[in-house]
Parts: C-alpha cells; structure tokens; sequence
C-alpha cells in the first residue's frame, strides 16, 4: 500500500530511487566532501607553514642584504683608509724625488699640485670601486622586492638565478677583500701611483688645502687605536679633529623645515613606510606632519602646518609612537591614547571628527613615559607603556585589554616595593619576542613576552651613583646585529654583545646627558642626541663619531630630545628637543 | 710619525676634561630637566631662576611659565613687562602660552559642544562670527570655529614670515596680537554663554580667562572694551 502512494507520488523517471537509496547516496555524498573538506584544511595548513617558512627565508635574505651591504660599506671605508696611508707614503717619496730632480718650480707648490693628483687619482678609484659596489647594491636590491617566488616553489624559473646572483654577491664581497689585500702591497701600487703622478702633474693647476688628506690619515691611526675601546674622553677629542673634514662620507644635511609646538618636543616616531612624523610635546599636543614634499620642493622655506593636532592628554605628551595606521601617545595624565592617522586627502581646518580618538587605555597610575607598538603587529598586537609607577604593562591592542604588568622582577608579586622606575623600552630585533627595558637605577633588563620572566639582565650601572643624573635614558637594539646601545645620563654610550651579556664598549659621547639614539635603517651609523644640544652621528663598526651637529637650543636645561632615523627610508633624520621645535636632516636630497 | 703626534695631543686633551674635581662640580649643580622616568611630582620641581640668569632663546617663556607656576592666581605680576624687556617679546610669548594653555578648554568643550547642537559660533545671539582660519572666512560650528582658530593662531605665532624670530618681533607682525586675541576672547565667551560650567571649572582651575583678559585690555591694549562682553562676575580674581 505504501509503495503504491510512493508511486503515486512520484510520477515517470523517479521510479528506481527509493528511500533508503536516496539516503545512502547522500550520506555517500556527505561523506565525500567531508573528506574533501578535510583534505583541504590540510592542504590550507600545510599551505600556512610554507607561508611563514618563506617568509622567514625572506627576511631572512633581507637581512643577509643589510649585513653585506654593510660589508660592503666597511670594506669600502677601509680601502679609502688604505689609500689614503698610502697617499701619505707617496707623498714623502715625492719631496725627496723631486729633489734629485732639481725641478723649476717651488718645491712646495709642486708638491701641493702633486698631491691633488694624487686625491683626485684616488677619488676616481674609488668612484670606479662604487660604481662596482652601486651595480652590487642594485643586484642586492632587485632581490627584495620579489622575495616570496625565490627557490621555494619553482625553482627551474629565472628567480633561482637570483639565489645564485646572491651566492655570488657574497664571493664578491669576499672578493673585494681581496682588493684590500692588493692595496697592503704597498710598494707595487705606490710606484704605479707614482708613475701617473708624474704624467700628469703638469696639467693640473689649481691648488687646494692638504689638511683634508693629513687628518684622514689622522683618523685611520685613530681608528687603529680606538678598537681596543676603554678610552672614554678620547672620541670627543677624534670628533672634533674630524668634524667635517671627511671628503667621502655623506654627511646630514639640516633642512630649512621647522615643525613647531608651543612648548619642548619630547618624543618623536615616523610611519613605518611613508613620510610621515609624529610629534609630541609638553603643550599636550601630539602632532602628525605630512613630509611628503622633502625632495619635492625647490622652495627654501616653507611654513609648515600639522596635517593634524591630536588633542586629548591633559598635561605633556611624553612619547608617541606610529604603528601602521594608529598612533599611540604616553602622557604625563597617565593615559595612554591611541588615534587614528587621518585620511592623507583630508583638508586643513576640516571639521572635527571624534572618530579620530580610539580608545583610552588606562592603568597606570603616574606619567607615561614611553608607549612602543610590537613591530610585528598582526603576530603579537602588543602595546607596551613603561610609567613612573614603576611598572611596564602589556597591551593588547585589538581587544583593549591589559595583558600583564611587568615590575622590575618580572610579573608583578606581592611584594609592591617600587625598586627603579623605567625609563624606555625597546624591542630585541633579533628576536622579538624579547623586550628590553631600561631602568633609573641604570640597569637594563629583557623580558620574555610570553612568560614574562626576566631573560637577562645587562651590566649596564657601572658608573651609577644611586641619583637619576647616572640614569640610563634610552636603549636601542641594532637592525640585525645581536647589540644594544644604551644612552646615559651622565655622557655615556655603552654598547653590549646579547649574547655573551656583557659590555663591548664604552665611551664618553656628549658633554651632557645622553638623551636619545636611533640606528640607521642600514645599521652601518647611529646617531644620538644630548642636552647639549647636539647631534652626534657614530660608526657602529669604529665607534667613531663621523659628523656633529647642533640646531636646537636649550630651554632650561633640556636640550635634544630625540633623534630618529626612518626606519625604512635611509635619508631622513628627524630632531626635537627643548626649543619647541622639531627638525629635519636629509643626506643627499637638496632642501 | 703622525700617529704618535696625535696620541700626545689626544692625551693632553684627555687629562684637562676628566680630573676628579670637575666631577665633584658637576654632582652640585642643579640640572633642571624632567628625566625619563622620573614621578609626576618631580615635575619642574627645581630651585627657581632668576630671570635675568636665564639666556636662553626661551627665557621669556620660561620667565612667565615660572610665575604662572609660583602663583596662577597673581595676575598682575604674571603679565607685567619687566623692565628691560621688550613688550613686543613679551606680548607674543603670553599669547603663544594662553594658546598653549586653552588646550584643555578645547578638551573639556570637545565633549559637550556637538556640532549639531551648536552649529554656529555665538557668543550671545547678537553676532555670529565666522571663522578666519580658511582662506575664505566662512561659518563653522562652534567646536570647529574654536579648535581652528587655536589652530590657525598657534600656525600664525610660528610662522616663519610673520615671526621668524623670538628675540624680536617685526613691526608689521604687531597687527596680529589684536587680531589673534579678539578671536581667542569669542571663544572664552562661547564657553560662558553656552557651557557656563565647563568655563566655571577651568576657569577655577587655571585662571586662563582673567590673565587673558588683563592682559588684553588692561595691559595691553589689543581688545577695545566695546567686545568685551562677559560679565565681570566670570573672573573669580579682581585685578582693579
């Protein structure tokens, strides 16, 4: 009976299927794809973890790129270092030469002349040298901008090459060691260099100072010198001998482009990518300046006005800091802020829009003094404070909420005893999973992330006289190598080796506290700041200091601030300090 | 040959910075910097100096900040020229720090002051004013109309044509103190005429709006009596 309704029912063609049948099939389909669904998740992560391999392989590659450009730079540092002892050498040999030969001229003018021959020799050299080196560095560049096809997934292809091209680069660079070797042989190359003296002595006229070439020559014994380290006055005293005397090296440039608060500019940070400055200040105010127009503009001076004014802390912005799209701000309140950066087209004196503030983190219960978003920010979301209440606490940026607090011995214990305040943070760039605090009692200590657990602790506080004036100010971790960089209040610059823990060098550096140090992107130079009122920039490799500057003045006692170098455009360099004023250095664009 | 000569040069100069009295010289002077680190209560919490001490480009600013700081309520003696001193300077410091200082009135009127609720700048409903910060002067709402004519003001004191010095100030710059100051005072008496009580606690709070008014009328005269148009009650300090 039933089968005949089920007939019924349905009509023509649907006789075969039966119920049972039907559900069969289906569960048969169901099955199928659940299987196929399956297959694919792990396809997807399997998919994930060659991701994150390749991405590691290429920033990991993007780091081999700084390190031998570096190379590069070191080596070609030396070899102009070398030329010039050997300059030296020549040039003794052409006094008494020139003697034997009884020539008409004054001797001193010839020798002058011969010397600019011989400068102007070495120049071409090393011109030739770089444009070798250039033609590397474009080799070197062409790999980054397509990392994620290199080797990996199709490896017949013409990106292989590029590996090799790379394999190659570090021949090279091994090769232009080679070159150095050549230019020890002394004697070879100085009579080479003595021949083409001669031929064409004669057709050079004009004159020009030799001081350039004797205090190079002074630097290179300097150099010799200055590895062994432990001098301390002594750098100033190189410093000064060589302020601006080196012809090669590509020396910062002020730029006539104020960016100017009411009261002293303490903190400043640049977007990760674009021409873009962030400034906070004593007046309460964080302000966003828009760069773009740096290398644009034949104008000389232009006012410049805020593309935005952030305002919202009641009492100085202490510190700021872009992330991406958000900035943050410290405040002497208490609060930290964070904003968002407003559209790029958006107009002067547009109407207010209070979807610009975000969101208000509170917890700390005195000043802010340092606000520092986690670089890798889609892996961590992390926002870390440090506050005069003695204590660092960990954001979470994406859901707002208090992840830990640190004190000085890790997560806080009981016990509420404030042992030092900190003054800075930083993150470790050769692991980021590590944060380095530095504190007033002039001790600077990492931090694992996940446990929060202290994971080393640096001998930092040798000359720390229980006051804040031996405090440490700022901590810096280089770009790729395994070092930290500490400023001092009482002049010092301390540099530390991660991963024996312990102090590489040392070294008087201003002559007032050392407030503020930033690497350069390349991680060949840093420069620092003090309330002297200058700005200093040092070689990372001889500690020397290459170039000085001062353009702030002081309000009381305060001088520079900070100093910030673009953390990917390597020729801007940003000031501030107590003059209410930040400023702008640029090495090779006209402004 | 050069190395060794530069090693005894280096040593001289080595020894003269370094000796332990200069060390002991240095631990006694007051340095007056706010440290990283350093408590709130620490803040500017250094022995006063002397004005005439002071010589830095700053020292007018650090002059009437220490005097707003020592007392906020001593109007006179705050906005008093001291002898020697060039009025212009001093005109042009006090006026960047009243835009300085307006910054948490800004705050404070920010969250009460909705565009849609006061979406013309008035004081009382005699005039509307229309804001001067764009190239065409045009009408804003009140918030707007305040936060730009800080804005525009503070963007006019640093302006490098206008004033490109804080030592001394250009004659032909001197038209803009008046200018400046009437549209600062519209956004004192917005505040009073509309948000009586965010004008009544930051007034109880910093004394802003009787500095600004003595030094605009009374010491200076950058605003005619005619504009003044909030009652004498709103200054909780007499100054006559």
């Amino acid at each position: 009976m039933a089968s005949d309704i089920y007939q019924q029912n349905s009509p023509n063609g649907y006789n075969n299927y039966s119920f049972p049948g039907v559900l069969h099939y289906l569960q048969m389909e169901w099955r199928k794809f659940e299987k196929e669904r399956t297959e694919w998740e792990i396809e997807r992560a399997d998919l994930k973890t060659r991701l994150s391999f390749l991405e590691g392989e290429r920033r990991g590659i993007e780091n081999l790129k700084v390190d031998l450009l570096r190379r590069i730079k070191m080596l070609e540092y030396a070899l102009r270092q070398e030329s010039n002892n050997e300059e030296e050498q020549v040039e003794d040999n052409n006094v008494n030469d020139k003697k034997q030969e009884n020539t008409k001229a004054p001797e001193t003018k010839e020798d002058v002349n011969a010397l600019n021959v011989k400068l102007n020799k070495t120049g071409n050299k090393d011109q030739s040298l770089r444009y070798q080196l250039s033609i590397k560095n474009e080799e070197a560049n062409a790999l980054t901008p397509t990392p994620m096809k290199i080797g990996y997934w199709n490896p017949s292809s013409n990106n292989s090459s590029s590996l090799n091209d790379l394999k190659n680069l570090k021949h090279n660079s091994e090769s232009l060691s080679g070159i150095n070797n050549i230019s020890n042989n002394n004697n070879s190359l100085q009579k080479s260099i003595k021949t083409a003296t001669y031929t064409t002595m004669n057709k050079e006229k004009n004159l020009k100072p030799v001081n350039s070439s004797s205090n190079n020559i002074n630097n290179a014994s300097n150099n010799n010198n200055n590895m062994n380290g432990n001098n301390n006055e002594y750098n100033l005293i190189v410093k000064k001998k060589m302020n601006g005397k080196r012809k090669e090296a590509p020396l910062s440039k002020l730029c006539n482009y104020y960016f100017i608060h009411l009261d002293t500019v303490r903190s400043l940070s640049f977007h990760h990518t674009d021409k873009v400055l962030l400034s906070g200040s004593d007046d309460g105010t964080a302000k966003l300046w828009n760069l773009e127009f740096l290398g644009n503009t034949k104008k000389s001076m232009i006012d410049i006005d805020p593309v935005y004014t952030y305002r919202g802390h009641l009492g100085p912005v202490l510190s700021v800091d872009i992330s991406d799209d958000i900035c943050y701000t410290g405040g002497f309140d208490s609060t930290i802020r964070s904003w968002k950066v407003p559209p790029k087209n958006m107009e002067l004196y547009s109407k207010y829009d209070s979807s610009i503030k975000q969101h208000v983190f509170e917890g700390h219960t005195d000043a802010v003094w340092c606000v520092k978003a986690h670089p890798l920010k889609d892996q961590y979301h992390l926002l870390a404070s440090a506050s005069s209440d003695g204590t660092v606490k960990l954001w979470d940026t994406e859901s707002y909420e208090l992840k830990s607090t640190l004190d000085y011995n890790g997560l806080v214990s009981e016990s509420k005893e404030v042992e030092a305040n900190p003054t800075y943070i930083n993150w470790l760039h050769t692991d980021y999973s590590k944060a380095i605090v530095s504190y007033q009692n002039s001790i600077v200590k990492l931090f694992d992330l996940e446990t929060g657990s202290e994971y080393m602790k640096l001998p930092s506080a040798e000359t720390y006289d229980n006051t804040p004036g031996t405090q440490i100010n700022q901590v810096i971790s280089h770009p790729t190598m395994p070092l930290i960089i500490t400023a001092h209040e009482d002049c010092f610059i301390r540099f530390f080796d991660i991963k024996s823990g312990e102090c590489i060098h040392s070294m008087t550096a201003h002559l007032d506290g050392v407030s503020s140090l930033s690497v350069h992107p390349s991680g060949i130079s840093f420069a620092s700041g003090g309330h002297d009122s200058s700005i200093r920039i040092w070689d990372i490799a001889s500690k020397n200091c290459i170039q000085e500057m001062s353009s702030h003045r002081k309000k009381f006692d305060e001088g520079v601030w900070c100093v910030k170098y673009h953390p990917t455009l390597s020729n801007i360099l940003a000031s501030c300090g107590g003059d209410s004023t930040s400023k702008i250095y640029s090495v090779d664009q006209p402004c | 040959m050069t190395e060794v000569e530069n090693n005894n040069t280096k040593e001289e100069q080595v020894t003269s910075p370094s000796t332990p009295g200069d060390n002991n010289k240095k631990k006694e002077t007051i340095v007056r910097r706010n440290r990283p680190g350093s408590k709130s209560e620490q803040w500017g919490n250094w022995p006063e100096l002397s004005f005439e001490n002071m010589n830095s480009t700053c020292a007018v600013q650090q002059y009437i900040q220490l005097l707003i700081k020592r007392n906020p309520e001593d109007i006179k003696t705050i906005v008093t020229c001291p002898e020697n001193q060039d009025p212009n300077v001093w005109q042009y410091e006090h006026l960047r720090l009243i835009c300085l200082e307006l910054n948490p009135l800004l705050i404070m009127l920010s969250e009460e002051c909705h565009p849609d609720v006061c979406d013309t700048m008035k004081a009382t409903d005699d005039a509307e004013f229309f804001c001067a910060a764009h190239p065409k002067a045009q009408p804003c709402s009140a918030i707007d109309y305040s936060i730009h004519t800080v804005d525009g003001s503070i963007s006019l004191l640093n302006c490098h044509s206008f004033f490109p010095t804080r030592v001394s100030i250009q004659p032909s710059s001197l038209k803009h103190f008046s200018n400046i100051s009437r549209r600062l005072y519209r956004i004192f008496a917005h505040a009073w005429f509309h948000h009586r009580e965010i004008f009544v606690e930051f007034e109880h709070q910093t004394h802003l709006y009787a500095r600004f008014l003595y030094f605009s009328t009374k010491a200076f005269n950058l605003i005619s009596p005619k504009v003044v148009i909030i009652p004498s009650e709103a200054c909780n300090i007499d100054f006559d």
